[in-house]
């Protein structure tokens, strides 16, 4: 990872002048499955001593905030992939009181978009509105329900990212979504023992469920649709899929960050500079690649199938039509299916399809 | 006549190759309830019951032993161990949550079988079992309506 980080933050630093050794990183790398942290980097010189940014260097997390507040809405019951969102402009209020209105990263609204596509697209908008939508309170609590113990104040900002965490902190959070809802403690000690090697306490048999596991493979298919066909899609493109991931980027670009989880391993990457000042990159650009290289020198496994899934149609309006129906298809956790789908609506009559007619039957 | 043999024998030697008994990689093995020691009225069947990956056989084999002589600690050791080869095995964390119920730590056997649940999902019959143990350790916690809801659903099935 040391080598991945290294040779990445030089190739961006090589693009730009007046960068170069401005870019810090750190990384955190743990198994999905115990919560062992594999691996940790805390600066770009691994034998700098000293502060150790991927425990101590808290930053504002930027668009890592967004699976919180869809999960949020997924778990309310009122809200499915397939459901429409606003994408327009939206005036959101700051810890003091001040309003803002969030941009998206293009500088431009798209108008009603299915919920998956503001997740996948990362889009500011759709998702600031869906927050206050499903509550500001609820979304603070799906953050302490993931693990994470840092207070977050009910403010809209959080919706977009602004609260500060460290790698570690964010790590702990994903860390729930990929082991399928247990919040684990991340760790280095396996277990304590005896002298005669008798376990005393073992740590990787704590794992409270905070979670159903459907649930949350009901929220990684969104984060698996980001490494396929949205801001992450660079992952699929060079890796076997599927993969889950998210990408970050703090205001003015000062943090970029980069979440991602294999079958086995979870990787929480940021890329930034020690004096907080922006840089000309966002996090698919400079936190990604190191998470691309780590993986790909490490081995990616990629994700099994969600068993706790079902396709079901959903027509415009984001309701549930019945298997032959007119719609998109859209996973739905399977014991939650309504047994009985509506009947289609009446659709304008297709025009008959004119037989066609093969070159044999213009020759008889 | 000759380039036909040495083909044929090339081809049979492929397919012995191919059919040479390698052992399975241990996250390859599948579990079923099959892999599950007998439980009835509180009383568990052989550690070493069903069909395991040789390296978590071994360890389950020294688990029954220290069971035998009610070392719930070692045999949690070995179950602990046969943990680290196969992470996401039913099997193990069922066996690791009936020797929590001996150690008298039902909310850690409670955890380890909805650990168990999730790697389970998809063969009905193997959460069915998962969940009557799970019933056992709500039980135990004083949980009583709880399990009794579960054994219910469990039964409608």
């Amino acid at each position: 990872m040391e080598a991945a980080a290294a040779e990445q933050l030089d190739r961006l630093e090589s693009r730009h002048t007046g960068l170069k050794d401005q870019l810090e990183t750190a990384a955190v790398i743990t198994s999905v499955d115990g919560g062992e942290v594999r691996a940790l980097l805390g600066s770009r010189k691994p034998e700098f001593f000293g502060f150790n940014r991927a425990l101590a260097a808290k930053r504002a997390i930027g668009s890592l905030a967004k699976p919180v507040v869809y999960l949020t809405a997924l778990q309310s019951g009122r809200y499915h992939w397939g459901t429409p969102l606003d994408d327009r402009p939206v005036n959101v209020a700051g810890p003091g009181g001040q309003l803002w209105q969030p941009q998206n990263y293009d500088h431009r609204s798209h108008g009603i978009i299915p919920m998956i596509d503001g997740l996948v697209n990362s889009y500011n908008q759709a998702t600031a509105r869906l927050g206050m939508t499903v509550g500001l309170g609820q979304v603070a609590e799906t953050f302490s329900k993931l693990g994470l113990t840092a207070d977050v104040p009910p403010y809209p900002s959080i919706l977009l990212g602004s609260i500060s965490l460290s790698p570690f902190e964010v790590a702990g959070m994903y860390q729930t979504i990929a082991s399928q809802g247990f919040v684990m403690p991340l760790r280095t000690i396996e277990a304590v023992t005896t002298a005669q090697g008798e376990t005393l306490s073992s740590y990787s048999l704590r794992g409270e469920q905070a979670f159903d596991p459907a649930m949350m493979q009901w929220l990684r298919y969104g984060l698996e649709q980001v490494a396929e066909r949205g801001t992450a899609r660079r992952l699929t493109q060079q890796l076997p899929g599927p993969l889950a991931a998210k990408t970050g980027t703090s205001d003015d670009q000062r943090d970029a960050w980069f979440a991602g989880f294999d079958n086995r391993h979870l990787g929480i990457i940021w890329v930034g500079r020690d004096d907080n000042q922006p840089m000309p990159f966002a996090g698919s650009s400079a936190a990604l690649p190191v998470w691309l290289e780590t993986f790909r020198l490490a081995g990616s496994e990629p994700l099994p199938a969600a068993t706790a899934l079902k396709m079901a149609a959903v027509n415009d309006r984001g309701e549930l039509v019945g298997s032959g129906c007119r719609g998109t298809l859209y996973p739905f956790i399977s014991k939650r299916l309504p047994a009985d789908l509506p009947e289609c609506e009446a659709q304008p009559p297709a025009a008959p399809d004119k037989e066609k007619k093969s070159w044999l039957d213009w020759l008889f | 006549m000759v380039r036909l043999v040495v083909l044929s024998l090339l081809a049979i030697a492929v397919l012995m190759a191919g059919c040479a008994p390698l052992p399975p990689q241990p996250e390859d093995q599948t579990v079923t309830a099959q892999e599950l020691p007998e439980w009835q009225d509180g009383m568990m069947g052989p550690f070493t019951d069903g069909q395991h990956h040789p390296a978590v056989a071994s360890l389950f084999a020294k688990a029954e032993n220290a069971r035998q002589q009610q070392q719930w600690r070692k045999a949690m050791t070995y179950l602990d161990q046969a943990r680290q080869i196969q992470p996401r095995n039913p099997a193990i964390f069922y066996r690791a949550a009936w020797v929590s119920l001996q150690l008298g730590d039902a909310a850690q056997a409670e955890q380890l079988l909805q650990r168990g649940l999730v790697f389970a999902q998809g063969d009905d019959e193997l959460t069915r079992r998962l969940q009557l143990l799970l019933a056992e350790a709500l039980d135990a916690q004083g949980r009583t309506a709880e399990a009794d809801r579960l054994r219910v659903d469990v039964g409608r099935r």
